[in-house]
């Protein structure tokens, strides 16, 4: 199979973003005192965001508004959708011609987006989700934080599928992880979800804004100019296909029905098969480029404390307070959330005896972890909090230093 | 060195907690060089509802960014004060609205200083709305944890178009209010 190579231009972040964000010239590069959300609408300009559609709702309204303003500012299309469903619609239609594509909403939102979620997956059609989560289910809490869309990013949509779902912890992250979301989604065609979390959202943070080059920009592929026959689902292009943009010459058919590799419905049991390798494999195969996680005191650990997004902060204040106390504890914070780091997990099952794992929600990292780390000599055991607070370094730290922890009773 | 340092700006909305809690936390994170996490809270009914902005700073790497017991707080409605005083460190300050804020029956075991920040933002600024501006300049003169002239580098830089000199007079206003108050306090002592 042949091997995918991306278009990589470099793209100054500077340029899309307004003076009066840039409080200063330091050393580092340009600094700014951001929000969450704001850094993550600055990330997408910075990206190549070219197609914005949304219905703004709180707590990701931010983005919806920066970009309102700013995307016509650049000649870019910022529109106004009438709800959710019709916001996904656009951007994939977007996407479609060429467009670097976008929406921001929460969680009810991103319930109606599934629909056309799953078209994007079944027509492997780059774009961006951004879903800063808040208290659910249906209207919930939304000035609060929650992380009750872990398994939504990953199976809110029907049917078999692979996804992305990215997961920043700090404003500099939400800033360069939409830009890496971009990426991913143009290289392997795909749909990628940026999870929030409300807090992230709404905090302020100095942002050091990346130099020129200093985070690639990548293109998605296109299929060479003048070929007689253009297959939008070719077999033979690698495991991500060149994709034509809409208005640029080829025409082809696009479906949400099972396709062949010219794009028409089939149900031929072979085609659907391929389809679904290959699909899977684009991600799968991609691992080491796709998962991103971040390590801190590993090495010696006896405990691990894995979690994401605001959790992350306070399982690392947590941990560098048990470790004053002599307590060996690590920290594993996940910014690739889907696909799930199976591998990194199980390695980590085989050299510690403990793993701790605060969640926003009644368990549901916590599953993937049990799935994936098959030592019955390591223990795991979960902090759950649903009530619209975040976990505070104290109850982590409280709960490492449980008895019952087997080992923990001298 | 400051390890941790935790500040809650508290009153309702509408009186400008969440952009004095930004610039606040810019100016120490951008202009004093340390670092700064700004977080806020606030319902969805927006005016008059209670409202509170969360400023940690530390020299160090900033984890958890929230307040988990209060160096300082500033409360500019009774609500605030009764909520939050016995959250702040016995060592810590409790900076308040001397008009707004009655101190009858609430014995926090910070130091309680009052100064009437509604009235000197109305009267001197010429707008009541300016109230939590007033307050941060008292904030800088009494703490010296965040110097006045990055407080004022801030508001240049992110104060709403057309309210810089507004905002740059009320920082000046409170921290001309809280040197006075400190001199009392220094005659009566």
């Amino acid at each position: 199979m042949q091997e995918t190579t991306t278009e990589i231009r470099f793209a100054s972040p500077k340029r899309y973003i307004e003076e009066s964000l840039i409080f200063k010239k330091s050393q580092l590069g340009e600094v700014g005192f951001l929000s969450g959300n704001e850094a993550c609408a600055y990330g997408a300009l910075a990206a190549g965001l070219s197609f914005y559609a949304g219905y703004p709702i709180t707590p990701s309204t931010e983005i919806a508004e920066i970009l309102s303003y700013r995307m016509p500012a650049l000649g870019r299309v910022f529109i106004q959708m009438e709800d959710e469903i019709a916001s996904m619609g656009a951007i994939i239609g977007a996407s479609l011609t060429g467009r670097k594509s976008m929406t921001a909403t929460s969680g009810p939102g991103f319930s109606l987006m599934q629909e056309n979620l799953g078209y994007a997956c079944i027509a492997e059609v780059p774009c961006v989700v951004v879903n800063v989560q808040r208290g659910g289910p249906s209207t919930g809490s939304p000035t609060s934080p929650a992380q009750g869309d872990l398994m939504q990013a990953r199976w809110g949509t029907h049917g078999d599928h692979p996804i992305i779902a990215l997961y920043p912890a700090s404003v500099q992250e939400a800033f360069e992880l939409t830009m890496v979301a971009f990426n991913l989604a143009e290289k392997y065609r795909t749909p990628v979800v940026f999870l929030m979390d409300e807090v992230i959202g709404h905090m302020r943070e100095k942002v050091v804004f990346p130099k020129e080059g200093q985070i690639p920009v990548l293109e998605r592929r296109k299929p060479p100019k003048g070929l007689e026959r253009f297959q939008p689902f070719a077999e033979d292009g690698g495991l991500v296909p060149p994709m034509a943009a809409f208005g640029e010459g080829y025409r082809y058919h696009v479906t949400g029905l099972h396709h062949d590799p010219a794009g028409y419905p089939t149900l031929r049991p072979d085609e659907i098969n391929r389809w679904f390798e290959r699909v899977f494999a684009k991600i799968e195969q991609n691992l080491d480029e796709i998962l991103l996680y971040r390590e801190e005191d590993l090495e010696d650990a006896e405990t691990v404390v894995v979690s994401c997004g605001i959790t992350a902060r306070s399982a690392r204040a947590a941990a560098r307070s048990a470790r004053a106390r002599g307590q060996k504890v690590g920290t594993l914070t996940l910014q690739t959330i889907w696909p799930f780091p199976e591998k990194v997990l199980r390695q980590l099952g085989s050299r510690v005896r403990r793993i701790l794992v605060p969640e926003l929600n009644r368990g549901q990292l916590i599953l993937e972890i049990q799935r994936c780390v098959r030592n019955p000599e390591v223990e795991i055991r979960g902090i759950n909090r649903l009530d619209g607070g975040v976990i505070t370094p104290a109850q982590i730290l409280e709960k490492l230093e449980e008895r019952s922890w087997p080992g923990n009773s001298h | 060195m400051i390890e941790r340092y935790e500040i809650r700006l508290a009153g309702e909305g509408g009186q400008g907690l969440i952009l004095s809690g930004l610039l606040l936390a810019a100016a120490v994170a951008v202009f004093d060089e340390r670092n700064a996490v700004q977080t806020q809270s606030y319902t969805p009914l927006v005016r008059g509802a209670p409202s509170r902005s969360e400023i940690v700073i530390s020299d160090g790497v900033i984890d958890f960014p929230e307040v988990i017991a209060a160096d300082c707080l500033v409360a500019l409605s009774p609500g605030a004060f009764r909520d939050f005083s016995d959250a702040v460190k016995s060592e810590g300050r409790i900076l308040v609205d001397s008009e707004l804020v009655s101190l009858d029956g609430v014995q926090p075991r910070a130091q309680v200083l009052g100064l009437p920040f509604t009235r000197l933002a109305r009267e001197k600024v010429g707008k009541s709305l300016a109230a939590s501006t007033v307050a941060l300049g008292a904030l800088a003169e009494l703490t010296h944890i965040v110097r006045l002239s990055s407080l004022e580098e801030a508001v240049r830089m992110r104060a709403p178009q057309g309210t810089e000199e507004l905002n740059l007079r009320a920082l000046k206003v409170g921290a001309e209010a809280a040197r006075e108050l400190a001199a009392v306090g220094r005659a009566s002592a």
